[in-house]
């Protein structure tokens, strides 16, 4: 009954309140009226809709708990607190209620205080199911601890804050302080700062682009201990941020060859990096990637350096004819010219260049001229340019025996480099290093695979003062070639051997002949004894014939070799991990040992500051610490 | 140069005037140097930050001083 008349009376309110504020509240007599009411009616907001909601609200609340209460006699303490703020309003069935409910109060609160334990300790339980060591929970998931803890308060209601005594307003997203009480908003700010900052340190993850640099900076030989130095690290920036350089300042010259060297290998040298590069005062310019670079740019080259002595440009495809008219008009001294893949010039441009600018060349390397030099244009070479020592030829596919031949007439020479593309004549080659043998310092042999023994000793006849000696991929000299040139040479110990690839190819023997052809075990043995106190730089890789006793000999850790600092052993696959060792201990100055292909090289210990690149099994080296003394044996 | 033993004007006086770098750049040859010691005998060492605005002037003073 009464709730129909409430109905009704919100239907009035709802229409009259439609009819606009003031004169619809007014033609209900009711008293005076506040400002408030007035500004609730005129929102379609009815106070004494609240109020009536509001009634209507209690005495359903107080009819249920009747019910529930004539049922079981069991109600909740909340309600029971709501009806003693309510006295206004209690009628004399709820009087009687209430007493009834106080009598058994004491009873329901111990019971409920024995349900809500219950209730908490299983929820302990299920949160350490959960996240066993969860940190973030600040420790609490310790079921034993969590029973002696303090109740924490519900949301919504007040707590001192256990840190600094605050009183604040409890949220789900309070954090637990470490005695077990609630923390207030500004602690358990300072408490996630404080986990945060205890698992920084926790794992100092190598990035895989990280590892991949320190993979191929290993590949490079490089094995830095400490940092790098601070010109390195400021190149590299450069180098990172060359688009927003406009122009580098007098920097030195010494530090624009490391910047090319980085920019070419990122290829970013085009048309406006390389006006980076030319200052007029310089006189030397290495660029080692120029595949961007037009022809006008090889020009302004010459023209803002007018000065250029040393010039080395590679992948210098646009490096034409113009090109070299220019150099001719202009005579720019150049003395050092390295060219790369200059591919496009012509013959008659080349002799002419020698003819005007031959002079002054002192050292020329060119490779992979492809088609663009044949030997008519080489015997220019030879005839204009006498003060030449140093000449490497690599590649240049139009080269003959006769290039070959007319090369002794190069009196200065003191360095030689060749590689041919065609098979050349083992005679012309013994003759060429019989006639200027004696004044080599390097002598660079590469691929010239129809050489025999007597070009070996010829070498050991005529080279008296080399440094430096390479001679590779060749299947015709013997062991014992290699046991005469090495067998008291009066040449003194060398620094630098290459002798890769002097093997037999025969896939019908594949341990080679009896009487072993290329680098063998007496050839090791020899070369060892003549060049080993001075040897820097040692490449034996593919000399497969080589035996394991040998090895075992020379790298027996008592025999040193005091300079030793690379050495290549790829592919001579009887080598294994205590050879490797030995090596280790009889090289004491070793930086740098490649070993590709050597299958039994395992788990072996590497030095502190040595690469050893090309193991099988792709593992982190494993470096030994302290003194390389270690037992081995 | 500061070495008591030799008799530069730097080892009399106790002072080094470097007047080709600026306090800037002296600061961060400073940071490396500290960088570089932390370091020492660390493996894979991470690269210093530098400014990009100041690499250059930093890679002139890095040359000058040998560091």
């Amino acid at each position: 009954m009464p709730e129909r008349i409430f109905r009704l009376t919100i239907r009035q309110i709802y229409l009259t309140a439609n009819m606009s504020g003031r004169r619809a509240a007014n033609n209900r007599i009711r008293g005076p009226q506040s400002a408030l009411t007035d500004f609730l009616a005129s929102n379609n907001i009815s106070a004494a809709q609240i109020t009536a909601d509001y009634d209507r609200r209690q005495r359903e609340a107080r009819q249920r708990e009747q019910e529930e209460a004539a049922a079981n006699g069991e109600t909740v303490e909340q309600e029971q607190e709501q009806e003693q703020e309510d006295e206004q309003e209690e009628d004399e069935e709820h009087v009687e209620r209430e007493a009834a409910a106080r009598k058994k109060k004491k009873k329901r609160k111990r019971q409920q205080e024995t349900a809500l334990t219950k209730v908490k300790e299983g929820k302990a339980k299920k949160k350490q199911k959960k996240g066993k060591g969860d940190d973030s929970d600040g420790g609490d998931s310790d079921v034993a601890w969590d029973m002696y803890t303090k109740k924490k308060p519900l949301p919504g209601q007040l707590e001192n804050c256990e840190e600094c005594d605050k009183r604040f307003t409890v949220t789900p997203y309070s954090k637990t302080g470490p005695e077990g009480g609630l923390l207030c908003v500004k602690c358990s700010k300072e408490q996630t700062a404080q986990e945060k900052k205890n698992q920084k340190p926790k794992k100092p993850a190598v990035s895989r682009d990280k590892r991949r640099q320190i993979q191929s900076n290993l590949l490079d030989g490089i094995v830095q201990i400490g940092a790098k130095s601070l010109q390195d690290i400021c190149i590299k920036e450069v180098a990172n941020n060359i688009h927003d350089v406009d122009e580098f300042g007098d920097l030195p010259q010494e530090l624009l060859n490391p910047l090319s060297q980085i920019l070419s290998r990122r290829r970013a040298i085009t048309s406006r990096t390389l006006d980076l590069f030319l200052r007029s005062d310089l006189d030397t310019i290495n660029l080692y990637d120029c595949g961007k670079l037009e022809t006008e740019d090889y020009i302004r080259i010459f023209s803002v350096v007018p000065n250029i002595r040393n010039l080395n440009l590679r992948n210098a495809g646009q490096f034409k004819d113009e090109v070299i008219d220019y150099i001719i008009e202009r005579s720019i001294p150049i003395k050092t010219l390295r060219l790369a893949a200059a591919n496009v010039g012509s013959n008659d441009k080349w002799s002419q260049f020698f003819m005007n600018c031959g002079e002054r060349l002192e050292f020329l390397k060119l490779t992979w001229l492809d088609y663009s030099m044949d030997d008519d244009a080489f015997s220019d070479l030879v005839r204009y340019c006498p003060n030449l020592n140093r000449l490497k030829l690599k590649k240049c596919f139009r080269l003959t025996d006769a290039a070959l031949s007319a090369i002794k007439d190069l009196k200065q020479l003191e360095q030689l480099s060749l590689r041919f593309p065609t098979p050349n004549s083992s005679d012309a080659l013994a003759e060429l290093i019989s006639s200027i043998g004696p004044n080599l310092k390097t002598l660079s042999l590469e691929n010239f695979t129809d050489a025999d023994d007597d070009v070996l000793s010829t070498i050991h006849t005529s080279c008296k003062q080399l440094q430096k000696l390479r001679f590779t991929e060749n299947d015709y000299c013997t062991d014992a070639g290699f046991v005469g040139l090495f067998t008291e040479w009066p040449n003194p110990p060398l620094a630098f051997i290459d002798l890769s690839s002097n093997r037999s190819v025969d896939y019908s023997m594949p341990d080679g002949p009896e009487d072993p052809i290329g680098l063998a075990s007496a050839g090791f043995e020899a070369l060892m004894k003549h060049s080993g106190a001075r040897l820097e730089h040692l490449d034996i890789s593919s000399c497969r014939h080589i035996t394991y006793e040998t090895f075992s000999n020379i790298f027996d850790g008592k025999n040193q070799y005091p300079f030793l600092k690379d050495i290549n052993i790829s592919f001579l696959t009887k080598i294994d991990t205590a050879i490797v060792a030995g090596m280790f201990r009889s090289c004491p100055e070793l930086i740098k040992a490649t070993a590709f292909g050597c299958f039994n090289v395992i788990d072996v210990a590497v030095p502190k500051g040595v690469a050893l690149i090309g193991v099988p099994n792709a593992q982190d080296s494993i470096v030994q610490e302290g003194d390389v003394d270690a037992d081995l044996f | 140069m500061l070495d008591p033993q030799s008799s530069f004007a730097e080892a009399i006086s106790g002072r080094c005037t470097l007047g080709t770098i600026n306090g800037i750049v002296l600061e961060k040859v400073c940071e490396y140097l500290y960088y570089n010691l932390k370091h020492k005998d660390a493996k894979d060492v991470p690269d210093m930050e530098i400014p990009p605005e100041l690499c250059l002037e930093l890679l002139m003073a890095a040359d000058y001083l040998h560091v």
